[in-house]
């Protein structure tokens, strides 16, 4: 048996030999992987492949079966606490408490990071005229279209100016001029030297963004790679991506019916 | 060719259903399904046993001349139970979820057709009575056989006027503060027949009602009865026809708005009000009396709690139901100075925990829903947001008793400052003993409830069923504290026993929510995926 490397220490994240197991069936097999500091870092995978329980072990959502997590230095679970102060989460939708307007959700998440309250509400507002969702003041979330409930979520995760973006789907259902906007701030942070973690079915979105690109396919890592490497050959990522997860091609005329 | 297009569909609709819940029971906690079984067959066994009686009061057991009166107050009855016993359960039996059938090419005319014989779910014990009268009238060599036509029309006027109330509350209840209002009449409804007992009806009233006595051919049993024993006068027919048809319209008119209605939602509502200077500084009071993040936690807990229709509408039942069940005790002759009267404050705050606990105290993520998910991934700890969510529980019963105590003021029964501490006393030690199991259910037996729908209890069935286990052991030191009073006949005595329950309790809150962090920390990812999960219904739901 391999023996996989070592924790790679001045990574953002770091993730060695991890497993999760759910009955007979493992979900997530075995992964060793590690995303460098400054690093807009793609996780791909076809349904059903891992990804979710891989974010949801980095976010501590789920205990992993076996394996080590370390986010910015630190072990997660032994330092959850540390962690959590350091990461911004876009989740999917559900982590949104609908009977909060807006600008009440925002000012609640800063003051969960420990924001002062005056602090919280004054980012509030610049975030919210940053995401272009200030004549909302009064709506409830539960009120929100989806894009608008990505944009909260996104200025969420902001609004405690973290190292490590955990982001699942985050343009999911987001217009073309909110999803560019999202696109320009979370390049910015990278710039500024913030770790990205970004999971997205649209290929071309980080084709476009990422500098690394790993392809999880049934629990197993297939492809961790710079996107540089990536880019070099005659594929696309596309053609890349349903290569490495055995995607069968079919014919336009495979159901005649139609 | 598998029939008719609008019989398929309707097959269809059957089908999806039986496999959603079939899945759902295959999924669901065996206990659970076997408890929910048992409780069912025993109910109906309950009134198979009454059809059977009504079988054996028809078949000829008593003479007609007193069968008529007999049936036609059966028959009463029937519609009563039919018409209001769902909305004093607060239940609406099983219903179509139009929403999700109306994008379908399906005729209107057969989700209304579908939709009445649902309605039976309400009135299934009721049909059991009609069936086992018409099985009756079927044997009795004296009515001929077609007194049992009447009988199954007034079934169909009740399924008519069943599904017209349906659409008409569910319409009501969509709009904000008309649902407490309605309530509030409904309580006001059920309190009047005590009050009648108990100071006797008016006059004027009376007279009123004898005239009303004079009509009372007009009504659908009265007629069914007449009929129903065999008479057959025209002047009947044409009522129970002309009642039937009339709750048919109501039924098919109200159903077609509904179905307007769905469209009516899906519009652009209209731009919302700012919030009132007073209310905001409500939710911010917290932060003045706490730090952050506790007070944001309460913060927040509080704006949702008052948004949510569901919890202002058990709130308000909370603070006036218990009059309905101690007041025409505390109020009748010879009662002073008996139990109730002496304990009317602690019995109807007694009450309103229970009312209160369903929402308040035994599923505190509920509400939430996925957003649960918050209290893993943000920095803060779960002893910080059970702390607030239980501490903006206390205030909420802290302000039911104001309100109990206000109405206790108002009406003709002793009070005193005594038994306001007493109250207090007691309640503290019963909340603190409920929140401390509520924590614990919490995190063992999460369930998703959506906090706009009125009508839907909103802790899980094992979690009411464990807290059925809970409350007689709860009880126990508190019932010590009144033999304390009854042997020494000593207020000290009571309130030293109250202060030892007051410290057994707190002991206890202490345990419990460590328990619930520990376990939390395990079954974290259990509970998150059931409190994320959609509704596990089919084209049909229930409630």
């Amino acid at each position: 048996m391999i023996e996989p490397p070592p924790l790679v220490p001045a990574s953002a994240v770091a993730v060695r030999d991890l497993r999760k197991v759910y009955g007979t069936k493992a979900a997530v097999d075995g992964l060793t992987f590690s995303v460098p500091r400054g690093c807009f870092f793609g996780f791909l995978g076809p349904n059903g492949a891992g990804k979710t329980t891989t974010i949801k072990m980095l976010m501590g959502l789920a205990t992993p079966t076996s394996g080590e997590i370390e986010l910015l230095g630190l072990r997660m679970p032994a330092d959850a606490l540390a962690i959590k102060q350091q990461i911004g989460l876009v989740p999917d939708d559900t982590l949104l408490f609908d009977h909060l307007t807006g600008p009440e959700f925002l000012e609640f998440i800063g003051r969960l990071y420990g924001l002062d309250p005056a602090l919280a509400r004054e980012r509030t507002r610049e975030l919210l005229a940053l995401f272009e969702m200030d004549g909302h003041d009064q709506k409830l979330i539960a009120e929100y279209s989806k894009g608008m409930r990505k944009r909260v979520a996104m200025a969420a995760a902001l609004i405690h100016s973290p190292q490590l973006f955990l982001l699942d789907e985050p343009f999911e259902g987001v217009d073309a001029v909110g999803a560019r906007l999202m696109k320009d701030i979370l390049l910015d942070r990278v710039r500024r030297g913030a770790t990205m973690f970004l999971t997205s079915h649209v290929l071309e979105v980080v084709e476009r963004l990422c500098d690394r690109v790993a392809i999880i396919h049934d629990g197993k890592l297939v492809i961790d790679e710079p996107m540089a490497n990536l880019r070099s050959g005659a594929e696309t990522l596309e053609e890349i991506f349903v290569r490495v997860v055995g995607g069968v091609p079919r014919a336009p005329n495979a159901l005649e019916w139609l | 060719m598998p029939g008719s297009p609008n019989l398929a569909q309707l097959r269809a609709i059957l089908w999806a259903q039986f496999r959603a819940q079939r899945n759902f029971y295959l999924r669901a906690h065996k206990a659970g399904v076997f408890l929910s079984w048992l409780s069912g067959l025993l109910w109906y066994s309950l009134w198979i046993g009454a059809g059977s009686g009504a079988a054996l009061l028809t078949s000829g057991a008593v003479r007609l001349e007193i069968l008529e009166p007999a049936l036609v107050s059966g028959l009463f009855f029937v519609f009563f139970f039919w018409q209001l016993f769902p909305v004093m359960l607060a239940s609406s039996g099983a219903f179509l979820d139009v929403r999700r059938l109306l994008v379908y090419p399906i005729p209107p005319g057969q989700l209304f057709a579908l939709e009445v014989a649902l309605r039976l779910s309400t009135g299934l014990e009721m049909l059991l009575v009609l069936l086992g009268a018409c099985v009756g009238l079927v044997i009795n060599p004296r009515t001929p056989l077609w007194t049992v036509l009447p009988l199954l029309l007034f079934g169909a006027f009740n399924l008519f006027v069943s599904s017209g109330i349906k659409t008409v509350l569910e319409r009501l209840m969509q709009r904000k503060w008309i649902r407490e209002i309605l309530v509030f009449c409904f309580l006001g409804l059920l309190v009047l027949p005590q009050l009648v007992a108990l100071k006797g009806i008016p006059k004027p009233v009376v007279a009123q009602l004898e005239k009303l006595v004079a009509l009372s051919w007009v009504f659908p049993w009265k007629a069914a009865g007449h009929l129903g024993t065999g008479h057959l006068a025209w002047g009947s027919v044409l009522t129970l026809l002309l009642w039937t048809g009339a709750a048919y319209w109501f039924a098919r008119s109200q159903f077609a708005r509904s179905l307007r209605l769905e469209e009516f939602t899906a519009a652009p509502t209209a731009a919302p009000r700012p919030p009132s200077v007073r209310l905001e500084a409500f939710y911010r009071f917290p932060a003045r009396l706490f730090a952050d993040p506790l007070a944001a936690l309460m913060e927040k807990e509080l704006r949702a709690l008052v948004r949510a229709p569901r919890f202002r509408l058990v709130f308000l039942m909370a603070c006036t139901m218990g009059q309905l069940l101690w007041l025409p005790i505390g109020l009748r002759r010879g009662a002073e100075g008996g139990f109730v009267t002496t304990n009317y404050l602690t019995l109807s705050m007694s009450y309103a925990l229970l009312v209160l606990s369903d929402i308040l105290l035994w599923n505190v993520f509920g509400f939430e829903r996925g957003a649960a998910q918050a209290w893993f991934v943000t920095p803060v700890s779960l002893r910080t947001v059970l702390r607030a969510k239980n501490l903006v529980a206390a205030f909420f019963l802290l302000l039911c008793l104001a309100f109990v105590t206000l109405i206790v003021l108002v009406l003709p029964v002793r009070f005193t400052a005594l038994q306001f501490a007493e109250s207090l006393a007691v309640l503290t030690v019963m909340a603190t003993m409920l929140i401390a199991v509520g924590n614990l259910g919490s995190v063992y037996f999460p369930r998703a409830v959506d906090p706009t729908q009125a009508w839907r209890n909103a802790s899980a069935g094992k979690t009411q069923i464990f807290m059925l286990l809970v409350y007689p052991l709860i009880s126990i030191p508190l019932s010590l504290a009144y033999v304390a009073r009854w042997a020494t006949d000593s207020e000290a005595a009571f309130f030293a026993v109250l202060a030892i329950d007051l410290a057994i309790a707190a002991a206890f809150y202490w345990v419990a929510t460590d328990s619930a962090i520990e376990a939390a920390e395990v079954r974290k990812e259990e509970m998150i995926t059931t409190l994320t999960a959609s509704q596990r219904e089919g084209p049909i739901s229930a409630s």
